[in-house]
């Protein structure tokens, strides 16, 4: 039983330890690749996350799970969280075990004279260049091009808040109708983070509230139930009067 | 330094493995063979029960104090027994000062459990008075030297220092509510059971290693405590994680540990009766 | 077999947190983690584990301090520590309600917790606890007053790939073929805690199966 969703068939929901899959690379020619959430060990590909095991047409096996804590990915977009100035680096709050660092030449434009001044508790919306287990995370907000394509500080007045991974995956994913749904209520502005930050801009202060809310509602609804309540939530919004 | 030495420092894991692949350990030992046991008893004087134990470097001193104290309501015929151990940053550089740490508690606990459930005392053989006097027996274990298998050490100490113990004859006025000490005239406590305990470290499936030293520890995961009674019934198994052991190793870790059980307690006995 | 039951992501702030009960027994867990790590605990190559028990009144003595180094040491070798150097994980564990379970229910209710949380692991695992009566029968999961009654009990927590031994304790004295039965009890209960376990986790899962 196999259901396909966005290019990855699914499998089934698998916990640690379970044997997906006999592996012997002597033996089997064909390639295969193991994506987060698997291991290879003596021959055999087993699941070191509960999930769901999904596989796409490449190949590539993998467990989507739903957890809350962030683990640093390279070339992962994320939004951090300014904390201070260091030398020629920023700390940044990336929501990880370590803090990450940017260098003030790692943004559009940016030289020695002209440098990006930020100051504690500015957010950016930047790409991580290093993260591994074994170093601290590096962020930059420029392309391999020095471009910014859309990375660099967030401008004042919107509002950031958390969701749990899983959902931030859900709602990067251009397929997904959810975002374009709310459109149709209100103009906004959002950044995604795939470390669970999610920032809303819109012209009204109740407005973000209610695009907040309808995001969250992901962490416990199904998409469709909550497309469903979108409209609802904004109507809850209006009746209360709040402006 | 020799190359020895070099190579103990540099690559410790290889080193010990080096060593296992010949079933040997570093200190020549065979995996299943124990180190010797020395038992001396009464060694501290002012104590009303005390022993000294070696097993290989490991050194244990447990002296008990008895004190008279009312039993609680809820037991008013029973006495207490109070089994503490100190683990001093002087035995071992793994112990730092302040409160007792993970293992000091661990080992309290082990020893408080071995004694309650292989009712190595009837508690109301320490009543004095019923609901007015009762004995409580302070029992600490102190580490001198930490060398590895500390719960096989202090259960030996302890059962040792028990059996060392002479309670003075209590005599009760009940009149005047008073009680006499009569330090002349004193008595041995009897014991109903006398466990003794055998600790395995658990190097991976198929290697396990009686008996470890702190380098066995260290090098290994995780130790397998079963604790058996003269009878061979087991009366307490200690396992607190540590790598996966099959159901069947069980089986030869409680074959091993009988043989053992005979030994130590002619040892013991040996040293009383001298 | 008492009861089970489970209450996943029971705390909305931690990482992962789970209600469990087995009969009258609850504990409530929430792990918290791989994340920061001070200064003094911080290994070059692995997470630092924590395992904190409060129990429902009082302070924390010393059987509780030993029921976290059980708990401590059967999940440090089940997660994927080396996966995560310089980072630390915290468990916590709340006992809610008492009914002679606590080490089962406590373990049980912080694999759920890991589970919940998505930490990386080799395998789940399952504590089970019974209890011999005088009258030489095996009760598995028995109350506090069928504990208070019986000769002995043991707990164990076995892995969930090949059920092997992972912690075990035992109170009491048990002769050897008793202890035998008592283990192949334990073991074949297990079975049934690692399906719940499943069925926990399918349920968790099964509103993503559905999307688009």
């Amino acid at each position: 039983m196999s259901l396909k969703v966005g290019g990855a068939e699914i499998i089934g929901v698998v916990l640690p330890g379970d044997e997906i899959l006999q592996f012997n690379p002597d033996v089997n020619k064909e390639r295969i690749c193991i994506g987060p959430g698997l291991r290879w060990e003596d021959n055999v590909v087993r699941a070191t996350k509960p999930g769901i095991l999904k596989k796409t047409t490449k190949k590539l096996y993998y467990v989507d799970t739903h957890q809350k804590r962030y683990i640093p990915q390279r070339r992962e977009f994320v939004i951090g969280i300014v904390l201070k100035k260091k030398g020629d680096y920023y700390t940044i709050d990336i929501g990880g075990s370590e803090q990450a660092t940017i260098s003030y030449l790692s943004f559009e434009n940016a030289s020695k004279k002209t440098r990006k001044e930020m100051k504690p508790g500015d957010l950016i919306f930047g790409q991580l260049l290093v993260a591994n287990k074994d170093m601290e995370p590096e962020m930059v907000c420029i392309d391999t091009y020095d471009r910014a394509v859309g990375m660099g500080s967030l401008p004042e007045g919107g509002i950031m808040f958390n969701v749990s991974l899983h959902v931030a995956r859900l709602i990067v994913n251009p397929e997904n109708p959810f975002l374009l749904n709310i459109s149709k209520k209100v103009q906004y502005a959002i950044v995604t983070g795939f470390n669970g930050r999610v920032w809303v801009k819109a012209k009204k202060q109740s407005d973000m509230v209610a695009i907040m809310n309808c995001i969250l509602m992901l962490e416990v609804m199904t998409l469709k139930e909550a497309n469903d309540n979108v409209f609802k939530v904004f109507e809850s919004f209006s009746r209360h009067g709040l402006k | 330094m020799t190359t020895m030495d070099i190579w103990k420092t540099f690559e410790p894991d290889t080193y010990y493995k080096s060593f296992l692949e010949k079933n040997k350990r570093p200190d020549g030992r065979g995996l299943m063979s124990v180190r010797p046991i020395t038992v001396k008893v009464g060694t501290i004087t002012t104590a009303d029960g005390s022993s000294t134990v070696r097993v290989g470097h490991t050194t244990v001193i447990c002296g008990i104090k008895a004190e008279i104290a009312t039993p609680v309501l809820r037991n008013p015929n029973q006495g207490f027994i109070v089994p503490n151990v100190e683990l001093y940053p002087c035995c071992s550089h793994m112990f730092k000062i302040g409160p007792p740490g993970e293992k000091a508690m661990a080992t309290s606990q082990f020893l408080k459990n071995v004694i309650s459930s292989a009712k190595v005392l009837d508690l109301t053989d320490l009543c004095i008075v019923h609901n007015k006097l009762a004995w409580c027996l302070y029992c600490d274990v102190v580490c001198i030297n930490y060398d590895g298998n500390l719960y096989d050490a202090a259960l030996i100490a302890l059962m040792a220092a028990l059996q060392n113990v002479k309670l003075p004859a209590v005599s009760y006025d009940e009149e005047n509510d008073k009680a006499s000490v009569d330090i002349e005239r004193t008595l041995p406590i009897t014991l109903k059971a006398r466990p003794v305990a055998s600790t395995f470290t658990v190097y991976s499936d198929s290697i396990q290693l009686m008996d470890p030293t702190a380098e066995d520890e260290t090098q290994g995961s995780g130790e397998v405590t079963v604790v058996l009674l003269e009878n061979g019934s087991l009366c307490t198994t200690h396992k607190p994680g540590g790598q996966l052991i099959l159901p069947n190793i069980l089986d030869t870790f409680v074959d091993l540990a009988k043989q053992r059980v005979h030994a130590v307690n002619t040892l013991i006995g040996k040293e009383i009766n001298e | 077999m008492a009861k089970h039951a489970c209450q996943l992501n029971f705390l909305s702030r931690s990482d992962g947190s789970a209600l469990y009960s087995i009969g009258n027994t609850v504990a409530l867990a929430s792990v918290n983690g791989p994340g920061e790590v001070k200064k003094s605990n911080r290994h070059y190559n692995r997470s630092h584990l924590e395992v904190c028990y409060s129990p429902s009144t009082g302070q924390s003595m010393i059987g509780e301090r030993t029921l976290e180094s059980v708990i401590l040491h059967t999940v440090e070798q089940v997660i994927l520590v080396h996966l995560h150097p310089r980072t630390a994980t915290n468990v916590t564990i709340q006992e809610m309600q008492s009914d002679g379970l606590a080490l089962s229910t406590s373990v049980n209710a912080t694999c759920l917790a890991l589970l919940d949380a998505g930490v990386q692991m080799k395998s789940p695992f399952a504590a089970v606890t019974c209890c011999l009566t005088p009258s030489g029968t095996i009760i598995i999961e028995p109350t506090e007053a069928e504990l208070k009654e019986s000769e002995a009990l043991a707990t164990f927590v076995f892995d969930g790939q090949a059920l092997n031994v992972l912690s075990a304790h035992q109170e009491g004295c048990l002769d050897s073929e008793n202890f035998y039965a008592c283990l192949r009890k334990c073991q074949t209960a297990a079975k049934d805690v690692l399906n719940f376990y499943r069925r926990i986790m399918e349920e968790k899962y099964s509103s993503d199966k559905s999307y688009n």
